[in-house]
């Protein structure tokens, strides 16, 4: 498991009801470095999701850069969340993380039950830019 | 008429009693209804007592299994007041009957000069087939005029947003392009706003211009009592799952001249009456219109959820809805920064009665996150685009939360989705 996913769960382990999990998940969302409004366009919409959701990728001395952004406060946590868990990594670590960070935080169960927050579109499409 | 009891009722639906111990409050109702325990057990006594294929056995039970069918055809006949069984289309639902009125009835007599119309207001279901045939065809599909969002005072005293088909406006239009338009399709109710539509006054018009129209009652059937023959229309659906019965089965309504105009669109068995190597005489409407093993269970469910209907009174759920959407509106409306996009009922009768459907969005909150956090607390709401994106785009939204209520949910209920609806709003404002 990488040290971010290690950090992130170690921050959600201090919070016990889902209201706290959502209030922190919330304020991840918001301290996030921004997407640069340029990129907030249908090039970077990651479509099917009930919220939108923009993902932007950049690449730097062999290691993939994620910045992204949301329409709705939980969307944009979840969107910090994963871009905290693979930005920064080489296309062969990124393919290699299937550690489940929502699972062991606790809101897998929470945040899988539809298709609407777009959790497992996001991953793919991370993936799929490791693998290009 | 005797006023309901609704602790009754509620114990008369398995799934009521169930979530109950659970906790949750089921407020998604115009998605889909719960099922009473006379449709469970319907459908599970034909399982386990008379299972067999219809309209081709000689056995009693195969005999039992036909009739039984075919006697729901005589009871949704009844209940839509049409003027023969033979009326009856079954189909999966009213996306069926819908994507088979298109194929079957419009599409042969479509060219490339001709209209077809429909509304910014529609389910999917009741545009997209529309817009698929056009597509094929050459046709055109246009938009039916729709009031401009005027505020009304219903006699509630509250601000209804009136998103009805303009009938003026419509009648302009014909009067220019009206040989050109080869059918109307419109809904009887919104399932976004739960608005009622005029389609009694719809239809006179369209036929006024020899135009046929098909009517999709989906979120009506439920709610307000159904009579094709006083609208007058060519077609009406319904999904049996939205009115309490099993999904998977649904109901078409044609009249029988054109009926028997349609092209099946899809083949099999039990629709033939002789079938050489090369060519086939079909049955008549409606048996050529259902190809293959029909949902005998589903159809037989649909029948009993019928019953259950009639047998509580479509005034008494009326009523009990109604009551429920004035508590409800008026505790609402109480709520900061909230848009409300509840639909007018266009009918001059009963104008009291719209059905309770509220949409709405929290200024500054988006509508995921509020589902969300409902869906913590156990209040089942839908949220999105409602399968509307062209009402969506009337509205000037991206989507919102729908909480669609039925006569068997309560006042407590709506207190405790109140109470979650505040708290999610605290938790989000920050």
């Amino acid at each position: 498991m990488n040290s971010q996913a290690n950090k992130i769960i170690d921050s959600f382990s201090f919070f016990h009801s889902w209201e706290e999990k959502y209030e922190y998940l919330i304020e991840l969302g918001r301290e996030m470095s921004p997407l640069n409004p340029k990129f907030k366009n249908d090039n970077y919409l990651i479509p099917g999701c009930q919220s939108k959701v923009w993902l932007y990728c950049e690449k730097k001395n062999k290691k993939l850069y994620f910045y992204g952004d949301s329409d709705a406060l939980i969307t944009k946590g979840i969107v910090a969340i994963i871009i905290q868990l693979y930005s920064g990594l080489s296309k062969k670590e990124i393919l290699l993380e299937d550690e489940d960070v929502f699972e062991i935080i606790g809101l897998r169960d929470h945040l899988s039950m539809t298709r609407a927050n777009g959790l497992n579109l996001m991953i793919t499409k991370i993936k799929q830019f490791a693998n290009n | 008429m005797s006023p309901l009891d609704i602790n009754i009722i509620r114990s008369k639906f398995p799934f009521l009693k169930t979530i109950k111990n659970k906790d949750f409050i089921y407020f998604d109702n115009a998605a889909t209804t719960q099922k009473p325990e006379t449709v469970i057990n319907a459908i599970s006594n034909f399982y386990t007592n008379e299972n067999s294929n219809i309209h081709r056995s000689v056995h009693r039970i195969g005999a039992v299994a036909t009739k039984k069918y075919e006697d729901t055809r005589w009871i949704v006949k009844d209940f839509i007041s049409a003027r023969s069984a033979e009326e009856i289309v079954f189909t999966s639902g009213a996306t069926e009957a819908i994507n088979l009125v298109a194929n079957s009835f419009v599409k042969p007599m479509l060219c490339e000069t001709d209209i077809i119309l429909a509304s910014s207001l529609e389910h999917h279901a009741n545009l997209i087939p529309w817009q698929m045939i056009a597509k094929e065809t050459g046709a055109t599909i246009k938009m039916l005029p729709i009031k401009k969002a005027e505020f009304i005072q219903n006699s509630l005293e509250q601000e209804e947003l009136d998103y009805t088909i303009n009938l003026v406006e419509l009648k302009e239009f014909l009067s220019t392009h009206g040989d050109r338009v080869k059918f109307i399709a419109a809904q009887h109710i919104s399932n976004v706003n739960g608005g009622i539509q005029d389609v009694k006054e719809l239809t006179k018009l369209a036929h006024s211009f020899n135009i046929p129209i098909l009517i999709d009652g989906a979120q009506a059937a439920a709610h307000i009592e159904v009579n094709v023959q006083d609208i007058g229309c060519d077609f009406y659906c319904f999904s049996g799952h939205k009115i309490f019965g099993p999904t998977g089965v649904g109901v078409l309504f044609g009249k029988s001249l054109l009926l028997k105009r349609f092209q099946p669109y899809q083949y099999g068995g039990g629709i033939v009456q002789r079938v050489e190597n090369a060519s086939t005489i079909f049955r008549e409407a409606p048996q050529n219109l259902e190809a293959g093993t029909p949902n005998i269970a589903g159809v037989i469910g649909m029948g009993a959820a019928i019953k259950f209907i009639t047998n509580v009174g479509l005034q008494n759920i009326q009523k009990q809805e109604l009551s429920l959407k004035k508590y409800l509106r008026s505790k609402l409306n109480k709520i900061e920064g909230i848009s409300i996009y509840q639909g007018h009922n266009s009918l001059k009768l009963n104008k009291l009665f719209s059905s309770p459907v509220f949409s709405f969005n929290v200024n500054g909150v988006h509508h995921y996150d509020l589902a969300v956090l409902l869906a913590e607390n156990n209040i089942l709401v839908r949220s999105g685009d409602l399968c509307s994106q062209t009402f969506m785009r009337v509205l000037g939204v991206s989507g919102c939360v729908r909480a669609s209520l039925s006569f068997y949910n309560t006042r407590a209920e709506i207190d405790a989705f109140l109470l979650s609806l505040k708290k999610a709003i605290k938790l989000l404002k920050g």
